[in-house]
């Protein structure tokens, strides 16, 4: 079933967690990385015609990419596969 | 290898170190030579001394070099008043100041997309430069000088290349350090060659031509680009402390790169955040995003291991240091030129045609002067206390704000304190609506935005 504004909110979450990995300064510049997936996904989002919704940051990055996979995840038809297996790969490199 | 203004520099001199150390300095065959390569040496010498323009341009004093140079290229023909060439024998160029021709020629070449040399930096290499050219020519002079020796019939050639020796005695004489400057790290690199060098000159191209385009500087493009020149710069930081851990950097210069490095990480970071509560919406320029992750790519493969640098020991296995320090020189460059679009960019949406901001004390209704504005305490330094605050302004459902009421609820980078749309950049690109998600949008399409499949007259808003 779609989420209402699935896309939306998830992108919104996907902001967060770059937000979040950008404002890590570590010295292996892993989080700088993970950052630059992350606009990557973004530009991605900027291909389907949906702006981002503002979403309370209250989750760290690897939670706002979590909570962004669950909105996709209810929004299954209207997520292209690109975005969904960015998203996947992004959280994967993350966890590690 | 990849060809260097520095390399060919560096050949151009030692080929006229071996033409000077050469054991038949006044043979008459060799004046003869020496003044048949004379003019492509100075025809290559002038074409690469107007490459780099110095602005403004009475700071340049080549004038009188030029001057002669230009004088040896309309000359050209002195070889025939040379004796062996009376009897008809058509004497070749002297090898090897054809050789340190063809190399400024090259640098001349390399040096053809530089801009005007206008800041006080850019002033000093670039005499650094002249000096470098310069030097070669001198030599060359002196040896064909001595070559002419008293030979009948030359006076007036004598005299001239006296004026070329007098002319360019200073730059030959300058002390080999001050002659360096960051147009020896200009690099004959193709973009999309499969190297770091190649990868950065793609990313520079399709990264400033995104940032230049009005259409295409979105919000995530301009992250991206930011995110970009952070990884480069942390990049080079720790080539740089490779470099000096093994000896091929000096240890106070590296100290003095790696301070400047850091407070450029540092200064990046705050671009690479863009707010939150402001979307700048646009065309998503691919040619950029392969570039970026193409650096990231190769930058990883050659650079990282087990989601860290590589050791100093480990990057000396794979690569070679002192190219790659050179690469990492090339690549701030980039990154200087990718800052500057980069702040164009932001600078154009902020002042441009389309402006977003205006000045604090432009704001009349005192409404919008809240605590909160004032103190230019916005989420991530940019844009209204959302939610928050945004709950506190929100205007009855349905009620349009005029772009003025959106003014004072847009928030400014802390310098300004506070700031906002004008009318005009208002209507022509933001829509600011949802206050009660704190939302805002700024739209870099027509003259109107569209959300929820229905079109939204920018400078209206809903709530």
């Amino acid at each position: 079933m779609d989420a209402p504004g699935g896309l939306e909110f998830a992108w919104g979450h996907v902001r967060n967690a770059t937000a979040a990995f950008l404002a890590v300064d570590d010295p292996s510049s892993e989080c700088l990385f993970l950052a630059a997936e992350c606009l990557d996904l973004e530009g991605l989002f900027t291909e389907l015609g949906v702006a981002p919704e503002f979403v309370d940051e209250g989750l760290d990055a690897a939670g706002s990419l979590s909570r962004a996979s669950a909105l996709l995840e209810e929004s299954r038809p209207a997520v292209p596969l690109a975005v969904w297996a960015a998203l996947q790969t992004l959280r994967a490199r993350a966890a590690r | 290898m990849i060809a260097t203004v520095g390399s060919l520099l560096d050949g151009a001199h030692a080929r006229t170190w071996e033409l000077c150390s050469a054991p038949d300095g006044m043979r008459e065959d060799r004046a003869a030579a020496l003044l048949a390569a004379w003019p492509r040496l100075a025809s290559a010498t002038l074409r690469a001394l107007d490459m780099v323009p110095l602005e403004p341009v009475w700071l340049d004093d080549t004038a009188s070099v030029r001057q002669v140079l230009a004088e040896v290229v309309a000359a050209s023909c002195w070889s025939q008043a040379v004796g062996v060439q009376q009897q008809g024998d058509v004497r070749a160029p002297n090898r090897d100041v054809l050789a340190i021709a063809r190399r400024i020629g090259l640098i001349a070449d390399l040096l053809s997309g530089q801009s005007a040399a206008s800041t006080d930096v850019d002033r000093a290499a670039v005499v650094g430069l002249q000096a470098n050219l310069l030097a070669p020519v001198h030599a060359v002079a002196v040896a064909t000088m001595a070559a002419l020796s008293d030979q009948t019939g030359l006076q007036t050639t004598r005299w001239l290349f006296r004026a070329v020796m007098a002319r360019t005695e200073r730059y030959a004489a300058m002390p080999t350090v001050e002659r360096a400057g960051r147009y020896e790290d200009v690099a004959a690199i193709a973009p999309g060659e499969p190297s770091l060098d190649g990868a950065i000159a793609e990313w520079v191209r399709a990264t400033v031509a995104a940032l230049t385009s009005p259409h295409r500087a979105t919000g995530t493009a301009l992250q991206v680009a930011a995110g970009d020149a952070m990884i480069l710069t942390a990049t080079a930081a720790t080539v740089c402390r490779a470099a000096t851990q093994l000896g091929y950097v000096d240890a106070s210069a590296a100290a003095k790169a790696l301070a400047a490095l850091a407070h450029a990480h540092r200064a990046w970071r705050a671009p690479t955040r863009w707010p939150n509560t402001v979307y700048l919406d646009g065309v998503r320029d691919v040619e950029q995003t392969d570039a970026s992750r193409r650096v990231r790519q190769v930058v990883t493969d050659s650079l990282r291991r087990d989601r860290d640098w590589l050791p100093a020991e480990a990057m000396a296995d794979r690569l070679d240091i002192p190219a790659l320090v050179a690469t990492m020189r090339r690549g701030m460059h980039a990154v200087g030129n990718v800052g500057l679009a980069h702040f164009q960019a932001i600078e154009n949406l902020v002042r441009g045609r389309g402006q977003l901001w205006i000045a604090a004390n432009a704001i009349t209704q005192s409404a919008y002067k809240g605590v909160g504005n004032d103190r230019g305490r916005m989420p991530q330094g940019l844009g209204p206390d959302a939610p928050r605050r945004g709950r506190r302004h929100r205007p009855a459902r349905g009620r349009a704000r005029s772009p003025r009421q959106h003014h004072g609820r847009l928030g400014c980078p802390g310098r300004h304190r506070r700031c906002a749309a004008d009318d005009r950049g208002w209507q022509r690109r933001c829509s600011v609506e949802g206050a009660g998600t704190g939302r805002r949008l700024l739209r870099g399409g027509p003259s109107r935005a569209v959300r929820d499949g229905s079109p939204v007259p920018v400078g209206r808003s809903r709530s």
